[in-house]
């Protein structure tokens, strides 16, 4: 408790900034999903950009402060100006995020409005997002660093972790439905990005199962996501309107990654003497096995009758513009662009699985050295 | 998420006139003319934009809403949507200063046809107008200067801030407070800001990449008249002019069928390459070949021809096909072929002619977007008005092209929306039976088409964006003629 007092206070503004900007874009796509029609300054825009504000407001006091009154120097020179590298990283974000508006404006006039999440205006702001809460998390881990003995520190750093964690996997939404989840592109995508994930923020943190905890504020959140967001009547106001929806429709499931992460936390100490490319190797499999075991099966239940409730939202997932019709609980085997054109799913073999197996080795020896970076963190 | 898309497969490449995408409409509620224009966005999904004229203060106020239509897809049954389909109607905003002008928007979701619902509220009573229109890629706008700027010198920030943010990262961020920046390291982030620099440049070429990619497949759906085949034939007495459909998503059944325009499956306008020549033609469907349409070719004076096919889907959704013929009879194959009979209603310039039109307030020169008045009397050849007939169930008819071959309307008393679309709308339902519907008979259109008794005929003002030099064909019918006539006019810029 005393603790808790002993830091900034904008430390927790910044936490619930970032957790505003990730809240409001599962609310803008569950907006989209379920009413259809928005506009610049839509109930969920505003959210998210008042996030963005809050914490550019955040880390400009920081520039404003560490340049003209601080005499110790405690952060990195960027362009004349100091402040902590966060700062450099979250303002960055924020110009990504007000660069993707004329970008994504002139994107609706030229190729039509918002039919896919993955475009790259859309990456711009996602990219900006990311930033605005990868700064977040790195100003709290650089305390976390330099005052080692404040466990506060650990638990905030370990929140701000899986708030990247839920942002990458909103960007991975349309690979994630449970349709797909027999797909090569969701197991390959799901497992390089979580993959990388888990490990380079796994080890700035002492505690042993930390990775399991990140997994789990990031469990915790998606599925509260799930839980509420149909709780609110919404009605979608475009047509054509193919199903009777009268709630905001749920996000996907979220990936149940408590498995991969535990598996990291407890793998870790048995291999943790070996070169940093056979761990990879071994974190590797571990990793890509248990999502591909995991979220084959879970797919399957998703995907029957017995996950249409409450809990698991089955059924109120589903956009109102998606006709209804044979593929209903189905696998998906195929997809369209948004312009028409049919694109064949991978499917997943032996060979697919070492392909997916190989990437993602890749992606986690980066995520080791992005990781030990990040360990050595001070400003 | 995608499934929808199918149905995108389905209308990418029709649509109703060509090279002008707005729709004009002209009717009747509370016994009182109402006009609307709607201006689809040329994306999809995109904002149309709608403005109706009621002429008077009388209404009190009006609701829109968009419904989506499909027709039967053979390929895709499940797929569905009409009125149960169809979000809240919305009130229109009175435009200010003025007294009957009515505005809003309605976003237009899907490729196909679309029906705007119109609900007219006067002294708590309400009556009903639909709309058909098409909602269709048509263009990429492209950025303008400013935007590029802004967005050039945004991305100039973000590359060169991203490069600093990575070159301090290594170089400073690791350091205890207070304590100096190791004089090598200081060395080695100019090869980290080198290589960042470069990484970044990749990032940033494909992200051109990927968006030229978008703007590829984007561009593919933009509108392109259905295939089709033309072919002439001869069987010794008649020469015949043979359309065929080879469009592959309409072999496919990915294509709702063909419903009948006032009871003509086809209008087909054949225009001669010196414009000498107009014939509006009603080619009829082969009974053993649905994909093949055939109509007799009147005695006209050989040469190039340019075809213009109207058609009306039975989802509502309205196109025109075009194509072109060069019209040799010593090159025409001679088959042995059962004689055709001519569509009553077909018609061509003549030669002896004992009536004609006359365009009231007619200008040579109209300015971009200005409204064009068509409004035409038929007369004698003296000059004196003659009563004016239906024809095609309706009081007169317009085809207006541009000399590049760029624009192509066809219009009516109506206005240029697809009066078979209207009544299918007007049914409330979507037609589930394969084949051939028959909206737009003479039972189902002359009272409400043809207003027009005495020698005048009004087309709803249109007007047009791109500059050059338009002819216009109208056709009525005065005292058993049918009278086709061309009119010259130009479009400037302001």
């Amino acid at each position: 408790m005393k603790q808790l007092k002993e830091i900034p206070f904008y430390y927790y503004i910044l936490l619930l900034a970032t957790t505003a900007i990730a809240v409001g874009v599962e609310w803008d796509i569950s907006w989209h999903s379920s009413i259809g029609r928005d506009k610049l300054l839509s109930p969920p825009h505003v959210v998210v950009y008042i996030g963005g504000i809050i914490c550019g407001l955040i880390c400009s006091f920081i520039v404003f402060q560490q340049t003209f009154f601080l005499k110790t120097n405690k952060g990195v020179k960027f362009w004349g100006f100091k402040a902590p590298l966060a700062c450099w990283i979250c303002i960055w974000g924020m110009i990504a995020m007000l660069t993707s508006a004329p970008f994504d404006d002139w994107w609706h006039n030229a190729y039509g409005l918002d039919v896919q999440i993955i475009s790259p205006p859309h990456i711009v702001l996602a990219t900006g997002i990311f930033s605005v809460i990868l700064g977040s998390c790195l100003l709290i881990l650089a305390q976390k660093n330099n005052f080692p003995e404040k466990n506060i520190y650990e638990i905030l750093y370990l929140y701000a972790a899986s708030l990247i964690l839920i942002q990458l996997s909103i960007v991975l939404t349309e690979y994630s439905f449970a349709n797909k989840q027999h797909s090569y592109e969701f197991y390959k995508f799901s497992s390089i990005v979580y993959g990388f994930l888990i490990i380079a923020f796994k080890f700035p943190s002492k505690y042993k199962y930390s990775a399991t905890f990140i997994a789990t504020f990031y469990m915790l959140h998606r599925m509260l996501v799930v839980w509420i967001l149909p709780l609110f009547k919404a009605e979608p106001m475009l047509a054509p309107i193919y199903r009777d929806i009268d709630y905001f429709v749920a996000p996907y499931f979220p990936v149940i990654l408590i498995v991969p992460a535990l598996i990291v936390d407890i793998l870790h100490e048995k291999i943790k003497s070996l070169h940093k490319a056979y761990q990879s190797i071994i974190m590797s499999i571990c990793v890509c096995a248990s999502i591909f075991i995991v979220q084959w099966y879970f797919s399957i239940f998703l995907l029957s009758g017995y996950a249409e409730n409450w809990f698991f939202r089955s059924g109120q997932n589903i956009p109102y513009f998606i006709p209804i019709g044979p593929w209903e609980g189905e696998f998906f085997e195929f997809d369209f662009t948004p312009y028409g054109r049919k694109i064949t799913l991978g499917v997943m073999s032996p060979l697919n699985f070492l392909f997916i197996c190989l990437y993602t080795t890749i992606s986690i020896y980066i995520a080791y050295g992005f990781s030990n970076w990040l360990k050595k963190i001070k400003r | 998420m995608n499934i929808i898309v199918f149905i995108i497969l389905l209308l990418n490449s029709i649509y109703s006139d060509i090279g002008h995408y707005n729709f004009t409409y002209e009717g009747q509620a509370f016994n009182q003319t109402i006009r609307g224009l709607v201006k689809p966005p040329g994306v999809v999904p995109g904002i149309a934009n709608i403005t109706i004229n009621t002429f008077n203060q009388s209404i009190d106020s009006i609701k829109i809403q968009p419904v989506k239509w499909h027709g039967k897809i053979s390929s895709h049954p499940h797929i569905k949507a009409g009125p149960q389909g169809a979000p809240p109607s919305e009130l229109m905003r009175k435009i200010e200063d003025t007294e009957s002008f009515f505005e809003g928007e309605l976003w237009l979701m899907d490729f196909g046809a679309y029906n705007i619902n119109i609900e007219l509220f006067k002294n708590n009573q309400s009556e009903i107008i639909n709309i058909p229109i098409n909602s269709i890629a048509t263009e990429i706008k492209p950025m303008t200067f400013q935007v590029s700027l802004i967005l050039f010198c945004l991305m100039l920030l973000l590359l060169f801030g991203a490069t600093n943010i990575i070159t301090i990262a290594y170089r400073e961020s690791t350091i205890p407070y207070n304590q100096k920046i190791n004089p090598e390291k200081i060395t080695a982030s100019k090869l980290v800001r080198l290589c960042s620099f470069i990484i970044l440049l990749f990032i940033l070429y494909a992200g051109n990449k990927w968006w030229n990619d978008t703007e590829i497949a984007y561009r593919e759906n933009l509108y392109v008249p259905m295939e089709n085949n033309v072919k002439l034939i001869a069987n010794g007495e008649q020469n015949i002019l043979q359309i065929f459909f080879t469009d592959e998503l309409w072999l496919s059944g990915m294509i709702p069928d063909l419903m009948p325009d006032h009871g003509k499956i086809m209008h087909l306008y054949l225009i001669h390459e010196n414009y000498s020549q107009l014939c509006h033609l009603h080619p009829k469907r082969n009974k053993k070949n649905k994909n093949l349409f055939e109509v007799v070719l009147p005695d006209i004076e050989q040469g190039i021809y340019y075809l213009y096919m109207d058609i009306t889907l039975e989802s509502g959704f309205s196109s025109t096909l075009t194509n072109k013929i060069n019209y040799v009879k010593s090159n025409i194959k001679q088959l042995e072929y059962n004689n055709l009979n001519s569509d009553q209603d077909d018609s061509y310039i003549s030669n002896n002619f004992k009536h004609q039109l006359d365009w009231l307030n007619k200008k040579n020169i109209f300015n971009i977007n200005e409204n064009i008045d068509l409004t035409f009397q038929t007369q004698t050849l003296d000059g004196k008005p003659s009563k004016i007939e239906p024809y095609i169930q309706m009081g007169g008819h317009g085809a207006i092209l541009k000399n590049d071959h760029s624009v192509f309307i066809h219009i009516h008393p109506i206005g240029t929306i697809s009066m078979a679309s209207q009544e299918l709308y007007n049914q409330n339902d979507e037609i589930e039976n394969t084949g051939i519907c028959y909206f737009g008979t003479t039972g189902d259109s002359l009272k409400t088409y043809f207003k027009n008794q005495n020698s005048i005929v009004n087309f709803p003002p249109i007007s047009l964006d791109k500059p050059g030099q338009y002819m216009m064909w109208v056709q009525a019918k005065s005292e058993g003629e049918i009278i086709t006539q061309k009119f010259d006019f130009e479009i400037v810029h302001d």
